[in-house]
């Protein structure tokens, strides 16, 4: 007997059985210009990151320049003077190795603790999924802001801190999402078939069911970068971020909201590297979910 | 109906009861002993057996989780302490003095983000493709990626510096509201807009428009009749489940522009290590979220029956 494709079985497979296959996925990827402009952006950020002594004209804390105290931009110094006599440019530039940092290793602490989370969560089940459900209800019914004031200010502001204390913070929408994934999984047959053949649960967890949430996982870390280098730059801005005279933008422009009235200068370019920066996060992002999630499973995960 | 109400109070208090536990622990571990915080260290020269007896009137010696219960009952009956910075000043007096300006802020924020974002929004959405729809995804793009504080410092410059229309800082006259106001409107509007031109995507397509054009309703009312009713309960869940990020921009656009609302009042306490206002604020910012976070649920299953049935 031969099986029509249009079988009602094939149909109904077809949602969740395929997934896109990788060079589809890259081709799709690469045909989105505006994902492609953020890929070139977001690598030019790296190399002006990992390069920042080469690249920069000044030191960004020893250089003073006597009488130069918050002189505007002029052709040798492009964006002009704080109100220390530095060179805001050089400033700036070693801003982004701040920026970077904060927004890699912040997000791999929240999407490891995140996907541990949300695979014990939807996998067992139980009163274990009532407890961590509620945890992960009552972190995201939770001014992040406040949050991460709060926990800087007890342990200290310091670049340890910032990174700690954000990634411990932003995992309960990974933990959402994986949850309800693994949830789905759980019923699937290979993992049916997995605990037959006497597999413990841990290895289930981690060879069966694991790699099937990554995609979902990578789409979402890859629009939260942006989000976090957004909050990394509100801490410093408040005092409660990376400790001057460490270069942030967060802290730049706390410097420039205290001169604002005089030196208006200063809070102008960290500003426009934030928005450039974030943007560009944000479009690879919305790149990568058009690409490896065609049928927008993970669509509704951006608010 | 009945039932999934009362589900839902008690995990909202079971969510604000774990906020305030994890508070209180985080509180406890905070630098700075709160004794020497109320004497100011150093400057009242006291012995050991003085430090004793005021831990002892303030409970600082008692167990942890007797003294959370104190406290917890303190605020379940309305009781916030008195501040520590401010010696004698009840914590409630302080949070009420403050409420009134984040509350101005924040309604004004809000009906002129949806004063904006719902017309464009639908408009992006009916004239797919066109400039507006290109522009609306540009502004939405932009709003989203750019800093709440960032914004309010170019605004500082460009409308109290260069133009002087507006004062930069402070609230001594209704002016200094108009800043904060156009920043927190700006980063919903992004959101809303993106939802509504959504939402509205969503709808088109269905049959009960095709059927509203096929009777021969125009273009108009198919529009306002149809579609656009239908567009407002997304919308208004969306800005319900916003609260918190609301708050979270709220806390910096005050401290950015000096307001005395309740988001600089926190932070001004956390970098004064005021905890008592720190932990009560913690509390009245949970419970405000879990409240209108039910209230949107009781909104949206009351408008919409097919919640109300199925459970």
């Amino acid at each position: 007997m031969s099986i029509a494709p249009t079988d009602p079985v094939f149909t109904s497979a077809r949602d969740d059985a395929p997934r896109p296959s990788r060079n589809k996925a890259i081709a799709r990827f690469v045909a989105n210009r505006m994902a492609l402009a953020g890929l070139v952006v977001v690598l030019l950020l790296f190399l002006m990151a990992i390069f920042a002594a080469q690249i920069a004209p000044h030191h960004p804390n020893n250089d003073i320049f006597r009488g130069m105290r918050g002189v505007g931009p002029s052709v040798e110094h492009p964006m002009g003077f704080d109100h220390l006599s530095r060179d805001l440019l050089s400033r700036v530039i070693y801003g982004t190795r701040t920026a970077l940092i904060v927004g890699l290793l912040s997000s791999i602490i929240s999407v490891v603790i995140g996907i541990i989370v949300g695979a014990l969560a939807g996998y067992f089940g139980g009163w274990i999924d009532e407890v961590l459900s509620l945890l992960i209800d009552a972190l995201m019914a939770f001014p992040l802001i406040a949050l991460l004031i709060v926990l800087a200010a007890v342990l200290g502001p310091s670049l340890t801190t910032t990174v700690v204390v954000i990634g411990a913070t932003v995992w309960a929408r990974y933990a959402r999402v994986v949850r309800a994934e693994v949830m789905s999984l759980r019923e699937r047959d290979f993992v049916t078939a997995a605990r037959a053949l006497g597999a413990l649960d841990w290895r289930i967890i981690w060879k069966h069911v694991v790699p099937n949430v990554l995609t979902s996982v990578i789409v979402l870390a890859s629009l939260q970068v942006g989000a976090i280098i957004i909050l990394e730059s509100a801490l410093s801005f408040l005092g409660l971020g990376v400790r001057p005279p460490t270069a942030t933008w967060g802290g730049i422009l706390s410097d420039g909201r205290a001169f604002i009235l005089r030196y208006p200068h200063i809070a102008i370019f960290p500003g426009v590297m934030i928005v450039i920066t974030v943007l560009a996060f944000n479009f690879i992002g919305d790149g990568l979910r058009d690409a490896l999630d065609p049928h927008g499973r993970v669509a509704k995960m951006r608010k | 109906m009945s039932g999934y109400l009362t589900f839902r109070i008690i995990k909202g208090a079971f969510v604000v009861v774990l906020i305030s536990l994890l508070t209180f622990v985080v509180m406890r571990i905070m630098p700075g002993d709160p004794v020497y915080l109320l004497l100011g260290e150093g400057q009242i020269p006291i012995s050991d057996a003085q430090i004793a007896a005021i831990r002892a009137k303030w409970g600082l010696d008692r167990p942890l989780h007797e003294q959370y219960l104190v406290w917890a009952g303190n605020l379940f009956r309305g009781d916030f302490g008195t501040s520590l910075i401010r010696p004698g000043v009840p914590v409630r007096h302080m949070i009420f003095e403050a409420i009134p300006v984040t509350a101005t802020l924040n309604f004004y924020a809000l009906v002129l983000a949806i004063a904006v974002a719902i017309p464009f929004g639908i408009a992006a959405a009916v004239r797919r493709n066109s400039i507006v729809d290109y522009a609306s995804n540009v502004v939405s793009a932009l709003g989203i990626a750019t800093p709440n504080f960032w914004l309010a410092l170019m605004l500082i410059v460009v409308f109290a510096l260069y133009l002087r229309w507006l004062p930069p800082f402070g609230l001594r006259s209704w002016q200094g509201y108009i800043l904060p106001v156009i920043v927190i409107a700006t980063e919903e509007m992004a959101v809303l807009m993106r939802i509504t031109r959504g939402a509205v995507l969503e709808l088109l397509p269905q049959d009960f428009v095709r059927t509203a054009r096929s009777k021969g309703l125009s273009e108009r009312a198919v529009l306002y009749r149809h579609v656009v009713s239908n567009t407002m309960l997304p919308v208004i869940t969306v800005i319900g489940f916003r609260v918190a990020f609301i708050l979270s921009g709220t806390i910096i656009v005050e401290t950015v522009f000096a307001l005395p609302g309740i988001g600089r009042l926190f932070v001004d306490s956390v970098l004064r290590l005021d905890y008592q206002v720190v932990q009560s604020l913690v509390v009245v910012f949970a419970l405000l979220v879990v409240v209108v976070n039910l209230l949107t649920d009781m909104v949206y299953a009351f408008v919409d029956p097919r919640i109300r049935i199925s459970t």
